[in-house]
């Protein structure tokens, strides 16, 4: 009988990583998880942010590691696309949720079944119903905060929307004073402003404190009010998994009939060392992910590792509203309007929702007061004051689909300090969240008239897109054009699981980290079965 | 009719029941009486919530696991007669054997008839029997059940609770029985005795337990001299002032039973601690009396090996400021002044000799505080996992210097027996063992002396003749 050194040995110690580790370790299994960067205690980050001349870069905190470079590290990352950020992944213990903004949704039954139901992109070779019992235990493992009663289609048909099995862990946070300005004066045209379910505290849970207003929710929570990776890492060792970090993984050892064999992986140094499992998952995240894949020419039968990458295609907008609004108080993301989310043309228009940006908007507004030079002093002051009271930022997050074109790749011209490839990026935005520019228009121009606004950034004067790295090992029951079957194995690779929202074969148009969550759970499950 | 019958029958069978299995002496109108005294003495602190017991108590000689208590007449306290419940509270006599002190009736001995006879009916009545066999305990040798008896000649006053002050009126008088007898506050609060008895010549002056300082609680300047009488009413009722918080043991103490008693009885205990004799605690050194070593500015300025990722992502600093700022600033603020409110306390608290005591820092750094009172949870969350015993030290020594004033060298080792959570044992406990056996073998030794000189005389006499 064969002797492993683990059951299962988890790729990657991000959030999603260590709650399959988390529920596998639950189950009484040994897990050993390999983290690629170092571990870096949370009071570090902040110190890296306060200290950082670079706020606005998430990554920054995290510093460039040789060894582990990450999507900011330059020449790490080759982004040849014509939107406009680079999506921030980390390489640390805890991983690239280090530095998430915390928005916990759900995706809609309807959204989960795009082919049948609108004709377009994939079905999900699950059902919502099948899902949501992960959903639930993905939400009371990280505290999500919601509103119980909210339609969450944006269609406000009285009931809530999508089925709960559970109410939420956690009650929402009051709504900010500007959204409650904005709802006011926007309502007679029509819009709605609902809650963002978020994974920051309204009271003490599961070992983190309240939120007490630090208005830091980006990068990291200095008090870990706000759920990070870093605190389901922390479970899935008290649970009793090991956890390697340093640990660089770059060779995925198969048998003739497709079985992985063993891992290889590097030390900074270097060094090399080989673990065996019964089974192996990785959990390394978009990007990743299938550079690990490709890197070992595998689970690639139907050619589509790294393919149909989506990032949420996004239009940003803003102005200056006729009154003081003192964005930036409550949680990051509290307010949204999802009225676009579930139209009747969502055959032709990308769903869409809106998220009111509540952050400080000082920073932004003093760079381009220093910019344009004219005042210093009291003036300054009352001036920087004025704007950032004033100003109200809002983006679009649109549905993207699936397409083969938009894809990663390796970067072999890239090399790190022990000789690794980079990622390579090709993404070109699509028609189909280019038709939803005209009515986003409309809808700006409609908040405009409401709040007796100076516009200051139009909507389509440039396009961004997400953090959310997603299809690039898409999951479906057809293994000709999939990589992952419905339980996350690779087809061709019995005991090769791949726990990512890389695997979304749709991706509507929300926050795609809560769905990985419940996925991750799931996955951890059924291979604690299995094992 | 014979239906009409049949349940008159069932309803005189109902009705018969519990008085067929009622124990002798157990009253359900005491039963509510019995209720709050089993939380103002707060029995389910050790036995646990539901009484069944099992839970290690921790002592300097090995871990005691509380009893089941519930009326299961097999593996709980069931087949106790009122008699026998007595004797186990007041006298630490259990039907099984004698109790270890842990079971606090040094303190319980002071409960009147009735009263026992209401924490009776509760136990009997009001608690729901579980079957539990606790662990048996593992104590090393010497310590049997029996060895228990003399130690009461010494140590039990049936009726008068350890160290019980003379009171004056009714308020302290109650006063007395929640804290000597009920709370048992002596049992943390009172330091021991060369064979782990409360020092009644120490009462309340503060003690260490399990590498926590649990304060001097008398009415003197380093105890709680400086409270008002509002300020320590709110600290036992809700485990929080802006005087000080309650964290460790103390917090499930208010959570579990300060926090559920009647305003007047919160009002009586601090009737009665303004009565307790004064203690003096030992004073803390002061920071006048240490010589900060001034900044070595060219250690600071020296070019480190490491590369900027290395430096940037490295976190073994020993800089308590660095520390501070970054760990706890965000809640407790950069001045240590603490949050409107006082929500998140001042630091500046940890100045005086009942606040500044370097292992309630050290602990609540490292364990952070986890206190529910009714629907209010108050949490700090720990720093044991994010911070060495070095860094803990620096930071602690920073926030006594830099905010208390006080004086404050702690160094790893400090930290590291603080958290390792071992009272220091006093050393005839430690020792018991060997002691016992050397008294053995030199009782043995005298004894065969003895019967060998009895012998020769014996045989010298023989040999005279």
């Amino acid at each position: 009988m064969a002797v492993y050194d683990a059951d299962v040995i988890v790729v990657g110690s991000g959030s999603l990583g260590s709650l399959a580790a988390l529920e596998l370790a639950r189950a009484g299994k040994t897990v050993v998880i390999l983290e690629a960067g170092p571990m870096v205690p949370d009071w570090k980050i902040t110190e890296n942010f306060r200290t950082s001349a670079r706020k606005g870069n998430l990554n920054a905190p995290f510093g460039d590691i040789p060894y582990a470079p990450n999507s900011y590290t330059p020449g790490y990352l080759d982004f040849d696309a014509d939107v406009g950020w680079v999506p921030g992944t980390l390489r640390v213990a805890g991983g690239t949720s280090r530095h998430w903004t915390g928005v916990a949704w759900r995706l809609l039954p309807e959204e989960m079944k795009m082919r049948t139901q609108f004709g377009i992109g994939r079905d999900w070779p699950i059902s919502y119903d099948e899902l949501e019992p992960f959903y639930t235990a993905a939400e009371y493992q990280v505290g999500v905060n919601g509103a119980d009663e909210t339609d969450y289609s944006g269609l406000n048909r009285g009931a809530p929307y999508p089925p709960r099995s559970k109410p939420y862990p956690l009650p929402p946070e009051a709504k900010p004073y500007a959204l409650q300005r904005f709802q006011m004066r926007a309502a007679e045209r029509g819009y709605r402003v609902d809650h963002a379910p978020n994974v920051r505290l309204s009271r003490p849970y599961a070992g983190r404190p309240a939120c007490i207003g630090n208005n830091v929710c980006n990068p990291n929570c200095p008090i870990g009010a706000k759920h990070s990776g870093l605190h389901d890492l922390e479970a899935a060792q008290l649970a009793g998994a090991t956890l390697k970090t340093g640990a660089v993984v770059d060779k995925l050892e198969s048998d003739a009939q497709g079985r992985i064999i063993a891992v290889s992986f590097l030390d900074p140094n270097g060094l090399r060392s080989r673990l065996t499992a019964r089974t192996y998952v990785i959990a390394a995240h978009g990007f990743e992910t299938p550079k690990l894949l490709l890197m070992n020419g595998l689970a690639n039968r139907s050619g589509m590792v790294g393919k149909n990458l989506m990032m949420h295609p996004t239009l940003s907008m803003g102005f200056f509203a006729d009154e003081p609004l003192w964005l930036g108080r409550g949680q990051y993301l509290h307010g949204a309007n999802l009225q676009h989310r579930l139209r009747s043309d969502r055959s032709k228009v990308s769903g869409g929702f809106y998220q009111f940006m509540n952050h400080n908007a000082a920073p932004a507004m003093a760079v381009a007061l220093f910019k344009e030079g004219n005042r210093i002093g009291a003036s300054l002051d009352d001036e920087l004051r004025r704007r950032a009271s004033q100003y109200m930022a809002i983006q679009l997050l649109l549905e993207d689909l699936p397409d083969p074109s938009n894809s990663m790749s390796v970067n072999p011209s890239f090399r790190d300090s022990l000789g690794q490839p980079g990622i390579r990026v090709h993404y070109r935005l699509k028609d189909y969240a280019k038709s939803a520019l005209p009515r986003t228009i409309d809808d700006y121009s409609n908040w405009l008239q409401a709040m007796n606004a100076v516009p200051q950034e139009l909507p389509g004067a440039h396009w961004y897109n997400q953090h959310h790295i997603m299809g690039t090992v898409i999951m479906g029951s057809d293994p000709s054009d999939s990589v992952v079957d419905k339980d996350l194995r690779c087809y061709g690779h019995d005991n090769l699981f791949l726990v990512t929202t890389g695997v979304f074969p749709s991706v509507s148009c929300v926050n795609p980290t809560l769905t990985g969550m419940a996925l991750a759970i799931r996955a951890g499950r059924h291979i604690a079965k299995e094992v | 009719m014979r239906s009409v019958m049949l349940g008159a029958a069932l309803v005189l069978g109902q009705v018969a029941l519990p008085a067929a299995a009622q124990p002798a002496g157990a009253q359900p109108a005491l039963v509510e009486q019995g209720r709050y005294l089993a939380v103002a003495g707060d029995c389910a602190g050790c036995h646990g919530e539901s009484f069944k017991g099992g839970e290690p108590v921790a002592t300097p000689i090995g871990a005691i696991h509380a009893s089941n208590i519930t009326p299961d007449r097999a593996s709980g306290i069931g087949s106790w007669s009122l008699g026998q419940f007595s004797d186990a509270l007041r006298k630490g006599r259990a039907p099984e054997g004698h109790l270890y002190p842990a079971m606090p009736y040094t303190a319980y001995t002071g409960l009147s008839d009735i009263e026992v006879q209401a924490l009776y009916s509760y136990f009997m009545l009001g608690v729901k029997a579980v079957s539990n066999r606790p662990l048996a305990n593992d104590l090393p040798f010497p310590f049997i059940r029996a060895a228990m008896a003399p130690w009461d000649l010494l140590f039990l006053t049936e009726g008068k609770p350890t160290g019980a002050a003379t009171v004056h009126g009714e308020q302290q008088l109650r006063g007395r029985l929640l804290v000597e007898t009920l709370g048992h506050c002596s049992a943390c609060h009172s330091p021991r005795g060369t064979m782990m008895q409360e020092r009644a010549d120490r009462h309340l002056a503060g003690a260490m337990v399990a590498g926590w300082w649990a304060p001097n609680i008398t009415a003197d300047a380093t105890g709680i001299g400086g409270w008002s009488d509002k300020k320590l009413a709110s600290f036992l009722a809700t485990g929080h002032s802006d005087l000080g918080v309650a964290a460790g043991e103390m917090a499930t103490v208010v959570s579990r039973s300060l926090s559920k008693l009647t305003p007047g009885d919160i009002d009586a205990i601090v009737a009665y601690l303004r009565a307790v004799p004064k203690m003096v605690s030992p004073k803390l050194l002061r920071a006048a009396t240490v010589t900060a070593s001034p900044l070595d500015i060219a250690a600071i300025e020296q070019p480190t090996e490491l590369s900027a990722w290395q430096s940037q992502l490295g976190h073994g600093t020993r800089q308590g400021d660095v520390l501070y700022q970054s760990a706890c600033a965000s809640c407790h603020g950069a001045d240590g002044n603490g949050s409107a409110g006082l929500v998140h306390p001042s630091l500046h608290l940890i100045d005086s000799d009942s606040t500044a005591n370097a292992a309630t820092l050290v602990q609540v750094i490292a364990h952070g505080v986890d206190r529910t009172v009714g629907a209010r949870h108050t949490f700090m969350p720990p720093f044991r996992s994010d911070l060495d015993d070095g860094q803990i030290a620096s930071l602690a020594n920073f926030v006594r210097t830099e905010f208390g004033g006080v004086g404050s060298v702690l160094t790893d080792a400090d930290v590291a027996e603080i958290l390792a959570g071992k009272s220091a044992t006093p050393w005839l406990i430690r020792y018991a063992g060997p002691l016992v056996i050397a008294a053995i073998v030199i009782f043995v030794l005298g004894l065969f002396l003895l019967s060998w000189k009895v012998w020769r005389t014996f045989t010298r006499r023989l040999a005279r003749r």
